[in-house]
């Protein structure tokens, strides 16, 4: 009995996995580190050299310093509280030592391979205070309130000191074989300086006081601790505890230094002091740079390093000399790519036997590494890597223009009915004869290539077959990429991060096609469910050949908090225009409407109801249909709909009412419908050959919330037209992670299940009833209600897994079975067939029901590997997931964003309409040839053999 | 005093039938509320399975459809008040065009929960049940006045007191997943198939017959031709 039932699942999984040769064909990872906030030079082994970086998104990483590959990289656990600083490690010749899970634990990895060797508890309280320090074969660790020594290779501790108080400043300082842990404590002025022996124990603390203490102000070097006040700066000598004051005359925005070096860095200015005990505090050098430029100085050489846009400037510091070398691209000089990045922030730089290595960290999260010597004039750029890809927030997909072929046929059709027969003849003859040159142009360029190859691999059948082969490939690879390909696979992906970047990526192999800097004033816009967004509108798509596409994203002004919207073009990036308003951003939507241009208006809401539109549309292109926008503006006291008069600019509220949320309630995801979402079916055939039509609102928006106290998780499909609550429905013992697909007439929904502890996911789906009840109607209207509320049905099942992030996939003309995708946190997306997650899966299958395919139902979704869309390319902490309908209806094309970025194509219901793309036409034809070619052969050495016999 | 049994249930239950649980009052306007006026209350009453149902009481008012007309082309807003939330502000608004359709009948669609006995949310739709089945789906809220949408509004409704029903909707429960009769379905499968209750109990014949049909046909032809070509071998 269940037997057929499992070979059916079987059957459904199998179209899903991929063979080991499409391995990397449709699909590509970018896995990336996040932005860097501790950089270490290292050696690991004998020759390859190695940079050891933690990032602010709690990942330790090691890079490869020739190629600025990823070595081997440790994601750790996010921590509560957000902070830049990253996580704090330590290095001797073969381990690293770092503090993570909110300064519970320290760990240690070999830094050849990353495996972790040990994990050693400091303690059970969480704190950000923390500092590591690794000596005398022993590993000092300072957390929150607790010092702690171990011996290196060993669990338990050798020595612990826990203090009454928090620390709010902890560092570990070492010199002259003298190892000094000094901390201050919250609401204290004083430093504790303890003293730590070599056999770990420690000396009783002494005490040195300050005028006063901020711990984000106050630096560490060598063996000094710098606190900035203003235009002053303070030097503590922590071994022997003399205070060094130094007036600059100008306020002093940050403190650098190595060995006995101190940079003093103001806006202007950047003064380059020495501490020596006879002689305290005295200026080296004195520096005058731009705003715009970043200091750095090298770890091991008394050289200074200014990084502006342009230029690297490298001033000794014993000597008047200096030198500079220009920076920017040599090679990419002759491509046209919009590359814009942000001024370098940070500089981690050392001095080799040759040439000085630098580490530019950018706002933008751009890492950077380049090498200049005395003697050449140009930086020399070894490697980048964006890294801001880390913080994707918003992701669209667009089209590639049209190919000139396709252009002369748009062309043929564009002017129809205003010309004669005879014009139009010509203009066919012209077209079908550029297609033709365009043709002859393709296959001779196919010809030169594969004689070419051929010539220069050898002659064998194999080979010729290779270059035929490879040829064919070339001709979709090589031409261009600003052309759409026959099944229109290959996208521009937009991908906008909350750091501030916007990239164009190739959808075809992950290559950056340009990049905006938005500028240092950018800030994320603040959204009540997730912390951050910055809205990406596609305006106007490149399907209007003449008219290039439009793409606009909107945040807000850090300084002035005003928004500011910026247009661009999607497919070169290059900036349009850049708008900043007068008011900061309540929210904002993109009208169905658009201008006689094509270009789709984005509508921007102030605080205060002012609303703005780009570009401006006049009423007349406004048609009946789209003279007004209905929003929903949901409060925790209250919900209201709100109409938008686009013409006259007003907004009213035309409905109010309650979700009955209480302060605990919280309100977790509200997804409506995109509104070019195509439905290909109306309606659903039964087993009894009844039609079972879809409730299709269009106007639907589900919301989804938690009660903290009572743990209630409610699902309400609200009408945003008219505010009717379509369906509301609650389930007890429910948890975060909640997350919500709508889609059709349908909604998925996965939660974390107390009473069961397992995940659970549910559907509900919408039904107008079977023919009786329905009415055939050609659109929908809110406003004139349904006959009979909707058929709700509803089913739940038990997922093996969590889940981090949920998605549909999306088809060209929505006549595909639909997936959902879920993201493991173990870093697997899966692929789940709408099939499977029915809300009508009988328990009962009847012989009708099984000649029907329909899959009985089982409590639990299976979770195969085969079905992993991503097999095992890991993707990490996945935050979203876009999909995006590809020209073929049986694709949908897949971004996975998170830590890392995951593209692939997907086919929910197998390649129905196309090829395998190992389908070998050329042994197929040659094949077909050889046989007819044989079959004459054959039969004229038949009829001869036949005359033969004959005379014989 | 003795009371019977009998007597004190139907005490106990009466109230339920008598007393609205608690009532929401409408107002309505064509204006924006700049000028508003009694509509008529809903009353809201528990049933035997806990599930509530309102009863819509109009106000006589003669000249209700006489407004709608003159306002066919504005917006008709109603404000409800509950009993149990008091403050609390509901709001709806809808095409008075539409009503006129309908012949004034209405429907109010009630969201609530029944647990704290309070409104959620009220909609306001015309009753489709009004309209004529012909004209069935002819109607809708698109068009810029109301003589584009449909050609004549019914004459009757000018001159009508409102009418409607109400539908209530509650909060229902989503499901967890099926595990106990999926348990006790295989449970059965297991048992139905240890007392062999499901046995094939039909002959060889009945069973395998599509088997051996191809055989005799396959047989019937090959003996239909073979003696044929024996005989043209004896032939020879």
């Amino acid at each position: 009995m269940r037997l057929p039932l499992l070979v059916t699942i079987t059957l459904v999984a199998a179209v899903t996995a991929i063979f080991e040769d499409q391995v990397g064909k449709f699909d590509w990872r970018k896995p990336l580190i996040g932005c860097p906030a501790r950089v270490h030079f290292d050696k690991i082994g004998s020759k390859s050299d190695r940079l050891l970086i933690s990032t602010e998104q709690s990942v330790l990483a090691s890079l490869v310093l020739n190629t600025g590959n990823i070595g081997w990289r440790r994601i750790m656990e996010t921590p509560e509280e957000e902070s830049t600083s990253g996580l704090v490690f330590t290095k001797d010749k073969e381990y690293i030592y770092s503090i993570s899970s909110d300064g519970r634990s320290a760990r240690v990895w070999r830094k050849q391979d990353g495996v972790l060797v040990r994990q050693l508890t400091i303690s059970e309280e969480k704190s950000s205070v923390q500092s590591i320090h690794v000596a005398h074969g022993k590993l000092h660790v300072a957390s929150g309130k607790t010092l702690i020594v171990f011996r290196l290779g060993d669990e338990k501790p050798l020595e612990t000191l826990v203090s009454k108080k928090q620390r709010i400043y902890s560092e570990f300082f070492e010199h002259d074989d003298t190892l000094l842990h000094v901390s201050v404590f919250a609401g204290e002025t004083e430093l504790e300086i303890v003293k730590i022996n070599d056999n770990g124990s420690f000396e009783s603390p002494k005490h040195s006081k300050l005028d006063s203490f901020n711990a984000e102000k106050c630096y560490h070097q060598a063996q000094y601790i710098s606190c900035i006040q203003g235009s002053q700066i303070q030097i503590i000598d922590v071994f022997t505890q003399k205070v060094y004051k130094f007036s600059a005359d100008f306020p002093i925005q940050s403190v650098i230094g190595a060995g006995k070096l101190i940079l003093a860095r103001g806006a202007q200015k950047v003064e380059v002091l020495e501490v020596t005990p006879e002689n305290g505090v005295q200026v080296r050098k004195s520096l005058d740079l731009k705003p715009s430029e970043a200091v750095g100085i090298t770890e091991n050489h008394e050289s200074v390093i200014i990084t502006s846009p342009d230029a690297i400037r490298v001033v000794f510091v014993n000597s008047n000399t200096h030198f500079s070398a220009k920076r920017g691209d040599q090679t990419d000089q002759k491509s046209t790519k919009i590359m814009e990045n942000s001024i370098p922030k940070t500089i981690f730089a050392r001095k080799n036997e040759k040439d000085w290595e630098i580490v530019l960290v950018g706002d933008d999260c751009r890492v950077e590494f380049v090498t200049v010597d005395d003697t050449s004039k140009f930086v020399n750029l070894e490697w980048a890597r964006e890294e801001s890809l880390i913080n994707t927030v918003s992701v669209e997909m667009v089209d590639l223009p049209l190919s000139e072929s396709q252009q002369m046929i748009e062309d043929e059709f564009e002017e129809e009915g205003q010309q004669n027969i005879i014009a139009a003849f010509f203009r066919r003859i012209h077209s079908q004869f550029g297609q033709l040159c365009r043709h002859i142009q393709r296959s001779v360029e196919k010809i030169i290539y594969v004689v070419t190859s051929i010539s220069r691999d050898g002659n064998g059948v194999s080979d010729f077959i290779n270059s035929v082969r490879s040829a064919g490939q070339m001709s979709s690879a090589a031409s261009g990429p600003f052309e759409r390909d026959y099944f229109n696979l290959r996208k521009v992906i937009i991908v906008v991060t909350s750091s501030g970047t916007v990239f164009g990526i190739d959808s075809a192999d992950g290559q950056y096609l340009w990049k905006l800097w938005l500028g240092e004033t950018f800030s994320p816009l603040d959204s009540q469910l997730d912390h951050k967004r910055v809205p990406l509108f596609v305006q106007r798509t490149t399907a209007h050949y003449q008219l290039d596409g439009l793409a606009s994203v909107v945040f807000s002004n850090k300084n002035t908090h005003n928004g500011i919207i910026v247009s661009f073009n999607p497919m070169i990036g290059k900036v349009e225009s850049r708008n900043e308003l007068g008011f900061p951003i309540k929210r904002l939507s993109l009208l169905p409407g658009h201008t006689h241009k094509h270009v789709f208006p984005v509508m921007l809401i102030g605080k205060n109801d002012q609303i703005k539109i780009f570009p401006s549309i006049t009423p007349e292109e406004l048609h009946g249909s789209t003279s007004s926008l209905h929003l929903l503006d949901l409060q925790k006291e209250g919900v209201q709909g709100l109409k938008v008069d686009i013409s006259s600019q007003n907004i009213q509220p035309v409905w109010q009412g309650n979700l009955g949320l209480t302060p605990d309630d919280e309100i977790v995801a509200v997804k409506g419908k995109s509104f070019n979402q195509k439905v290909h079916s109306q309606g659903r055939v039964l087993v009894t050959r009844e039609v079972q039509y879809k409730y299709v609102n269009p106007n639907l928006a589900a919301i989804a919330s938690i009660n903290k106290a009572n743990q209630h998780l409610t699902i309400t499909l609200v009408d945003i037209v008219t505010g009717q609550v379509v369906h509301s429905a609650a389930i007890g013992k429910a948890a975060k992670p909640i997350h919500l697909v709508h889609s059709e007439n349908w909604i998925a929904y996965s939660y974390w299940s107390d009473k069961g502890r397992r995940t659970e996911l549910g559907i509900i789906e919408l039904y107008e009833g079977t023919e009786e009840q329905h009415t055939q109607k050609e659109l929908f209207d809110s406003k004139v209600g349904q006959k009979l509320p909707p058929v709700v049905t509803q089913q739940s099942y038990i997922y093996a897994q969590g889940v981090d992030a949920m998605s549909v996939s999306e088809t060209e003309q929505g006549l595909t079975t639909r997936s959902l995708l879920l993201a493991h946190p173990s870093g697997n997306i899966h692929e789940v067939s709408r099939r499977l997650l029915d809300a009508n899966r009988p328990m009962e299958l009847t012989q009708a029901m099984r000649e029907e395919m329909m899959i009985g139902y089982m409590p639990e979704i299976a979770v195969a590997t085969e079905e992993m869309i991503n097999y095992n390319q890991t993707v990490h902490r996945v935050r979203g997931i876009k999909t995006s309908p590809s020209g073929l209806e049986s694709t949908s094309l897949v971004l996975a964003y998170g830590t890392d970025l995951f593209f692939t194509r997907l086919v929910p219901s197998g390649t129905f309409d196309i090829l395998k793309d190992d389908f070998d036409h050329v042994l197929i034809s040659l094949v077909l040839t050889g046989l007819v070619v044989g079959s004459y052969v054959t039969k004229r050495l038949a009829r001869s053999n036949a005359l033969a016999s004959q005379w014989s | 005093m003795y009371f019977k049994p009998s007597t004190l249930l139907f005490l106990l239950i009466s109230p339920t039938f008598i007393v609205a649980e608690w009532i929401i009052d409408l107002e309505y306007s064509l204006n924006g509320f700049t000028n508003s006026y009694p509509l008529g209350s809903i009353e809201m009453r528990r049933a035997f399975d806990g599930n509530f149902t309102g009863t819509f009481k109009p106000t006589q008012e003669k000249s209700f459809g006489q407004k709608i007309f003159d306002a066919q082309d504005g917006t008709y807003s109603v404000r409800a008040k509950s009993s149990t939330q008091p403050g609390q502000k509901f709001l709806t608004t809808n095409d008075p065009c539409l009503f006129l359709h309908s012949n004034l009948f209405h429907v109010f669609w009630l969201s609530i929960s029944q647990d704290k006995q309070q409104l959620h949310t009220i909609t306001l739709f015309p009753d489709t049940v009004g309209w004529r089945n012909d004209e069935e789906g002819k109607y809708n809220s698109l068009g810029r006045t109301c003589k584009d949408r449909a050609p004549a509004a019914s004459a009757e409704a000018e001159s009508g007191t409102p009418k409607g029903v109400v539908h209530v909707v509650g909060e229902s429960t989503l499901v967890s997943p099926d595990t106990a009769s999926f348990v006790q379905k295989l449970e059965r499968e297991k048992r139905a198939k240890q007392h062999g209750a499901d046995a094939d109990n039909r002959s060889f014949l009945a069973k395998y017959w599509m088997y051996i049909v191809p055989v005799v046909i396959f047989a019937m032809i090959s003996s239909a031709v073979n003696p044929e070509a024996q005989g043209e071998g004896q032939a020879q």
